[in-house]
């Protein structure tokens, strides 16, 4: 079947040529199962945090999104208290020419642009919006505190 | 745990590439696979937006969304074209990749060497034949290098080679004038032109090992006569070559693009209508040489399978039989099954899903026995004395339930 080898190909050059500020590991006993940290983008209140994330390759991937949760705290209007990610392509604009690799890089690129009009977590995103310094600041701190 | 083995398959990948003398073939080779799959095109169709997957991978991809996975543009799978050349195209890189690799590697080493570099090799060398290689001239730079480290292996006197290879530099501009030209190269040992396939295939080998192609009569070196109109030489040996060739020329040209005749008379499965009976469905199937069995879900999935295998099949060059896809089909719904075990399986253990914690498992249910043996037999008691009361118990924690398991097959025993 295409579909391991795909994955086969893509965890390769997961290693042989990472994404930087990211990275991707399989178990070992399961290779649909990756252990991810992606470093807070420069810039963003996120900065110098590692946060660590679990992506699951299911069984119709590539024809279905991988699923990613962050496993570190973070304060985040698209991210909520169970690290679901609200991410477009995540959900309905998934297509299958994406890979680990890109959705990686877009959950990055959500760390340094927050869209608190399209919020997952209402609270932090109703912060973001009227209270901007002090989110920034609770986002800064939750990162110093958790993210290490 | 079926999964682990996979890791062992050594993968190509475009990035191969970046290690040899030409880098950029890396682009070629990323243009000829599947955005989807990622391996190199299988039966390539075009879609409405012009954009080109494997037949099977954007079947199946339109199976779950209905929009094209590069533009998000709406298509539909009635619109898929094959597009048979492109087919041809990713055959031959597909057969050629491992000799065009290993050559280009072996070229670079040979570059990098005193001997050659003192006699023709530039350090500006490399990089003119990158550029070259985006020219018309491409098939010249590829024999040349191919003749180069085929030669080298054998140790020949490599003074001989460059004297050929700037020879052969020269009289490109000449074949650049013939409208055949770029299908015609040098073999650098009996300095005949040819075509690179026939260079490559089996032409080189059988020079070098002295035995004289029979295909091409023996003729006189161009080098003699290249002060007087190389270009009309060269068509004359183009066109004698074609003369020769004529009836395998023919076919090969033909068959760039012909799938075989029985090809067009097979029809298209039309998709499946989700409302058809149950009792219809497996005709259907049974139709096909398919198995009816199991539950319905299971029944169409297999049926969709079958239509989009059968279908992308069609936009093969080289199709296979029928039976090869009811082969591929089992295969597909036995990696289906073990998936869905395997979920089964997390479901019960948590994450860990290998042989070793099952077995640990059913040893440790063992143990459990042996150990608690008057403790189930006190709750076969109480069991006996009151059902309410076990289950109570038995709800307490999952070892309890395994327990009563084994009291229940001891019971069974006394009784």
């Amino acid at each position: 079947m295409s579909l391991p080898k795909r994955i086969i190909r893509e965890t390769e050059r997961l290693t042989t040529d990472p994404v930087a500020g990211i990275t991707a590991v399989p178990h070992s006993d399961n290779l649909r199962y990756f252990d991810v940290v992606i470093t807070g983008p420069e810039g963003s209140p996120y900065e110098n945090g590692k946060f660590k994330l679990e992506l699951f390759l299911p069984d119709e991937y590539p024809m279905v999104a991988p699923k990613v949760r962050f496993l570190t705290k973070i304060y985040h209007p698209n991210i909520d208290r169970l690290g679901r990610i609200c991410l477009d392509v995540l959900k309905n604009n998934w297509s299958p020419a994406l890979q680990i690799r890109t959705i990686l890089l877009s959950i990055q690129a959500l760390l340094s642009s927050p869209n608190p009009d399209d919020p997952l977590a209402n609270e932090v995103a109703e912060e973001w919006k009227n209270n901007h310094a002090h989110a920034i600041e609770t986002a800064r701190d939750w990162t110093a505190r958790y993210a290490k | 745990m079926s999964l682990i083995k996979y890791s062992k398959i050594s993968v190509e990948d475009p990035s191969d590439w970046s290690g040899t003398m030409m880098p950029s073939v890396s682009t070629l080779d990323s243009m000829l696979r599947c955005q989807i799959c990622k391996g190199f095109l299988r039966a390539p169709v075009v879609t409405s937006c012009g954009h080109i997957f494997c037949s099977i991978c954007i079947r199946e991809a339109l199976t779950t969304k209905g929009k094209c996975p590069l533009c998000q543009e709406e298509i539909f799978e009635s619109g898929l074209r094959k597009v048979l050349l492109l087919d041809g195209v990713v055959d031959w890189f597909k057969k050629h990749r491992a000799e065009l690799f290993s050559n280009l590697k072996r070229a670079e080493v040979i570059s990098d060497s005193q001997e050659e570099s003192s006699e023709r090799v530039l350090p500006s060398e490399k990089s003119s034949n990158v550029i070259d290689l985006t020219k018309d001239s491409s098939f010249n730079i590829t024999a040349s290098n191919y003749g180069k480290s085929t030669v080298e292996q054998q140790t020949l006197d490599i003074s001989h080679i460059s004297k050929q290879s700037t020879q052969q530099v020269s009289t490109a501009s000449a074949l650049e004038t013939s409208p055949d030209a770029d299908m015609l190269v040098q073999c650098p040992v009996c300095s005949k032109y040819m075509t690179i396939e026939k260079l490559q295939g089996s032409h080189i080998d059988k020079c070098l090992k002295g035995q004289s192609d029979k295909d091409y009569k023996p003729q006189s070196s161009p080098r003699k006569s290249s002060n007087k109109g190389t270009g009309l030489h060269l068509r004359n040996d183009f066109e004698i070559g074609r003369l020769l060739h004529s009836k395998k020329r023919k076919h090969e040209n033909g068959s760039f693009q012909l799938q075989p005749g029985i090809q067009k008379k097979k029809q298209r499965i039309p998709n499946l209508d989700v409302m058809i009976p149950t009792n219809r469905l497996r005709e259907k199937l049974n139709l096909y040489g398919l198995s009816t069995g199991g539950p319905r879900q299971k029944l169409e999935a297999r049926m969709k399978q079958y239509i989009n295998l059968y279908n992308a099949n069609l936009d093969a060059l080289h199709p296979v039989d029928d039976r090869v896809l009811i082969g591929r089909l089992s295969r597909w719904e036995s990696l289906v099954e073990i998936s869905e075990r395997q979920d089964d399986k997390a479901r019960d253990n948590g994450k860990s899903n290998s042989i070793d914690a099952i077995q640990n498992a059913k040893q440790n249910a063992h143990s459990w026995k042996v150990k608690y043996r008057s403790s189930y037999k006190e709750l076969i008691e109480r069991a006996k004395a009151s059902v309410t009361k076990l289950s109570k118990d038995g709800a307490a924690d999952n070892n309890a339930l395994s327990a009563e398991k084994g009291g229940d097959e001891e019971a069974k025993r006394e009784a």
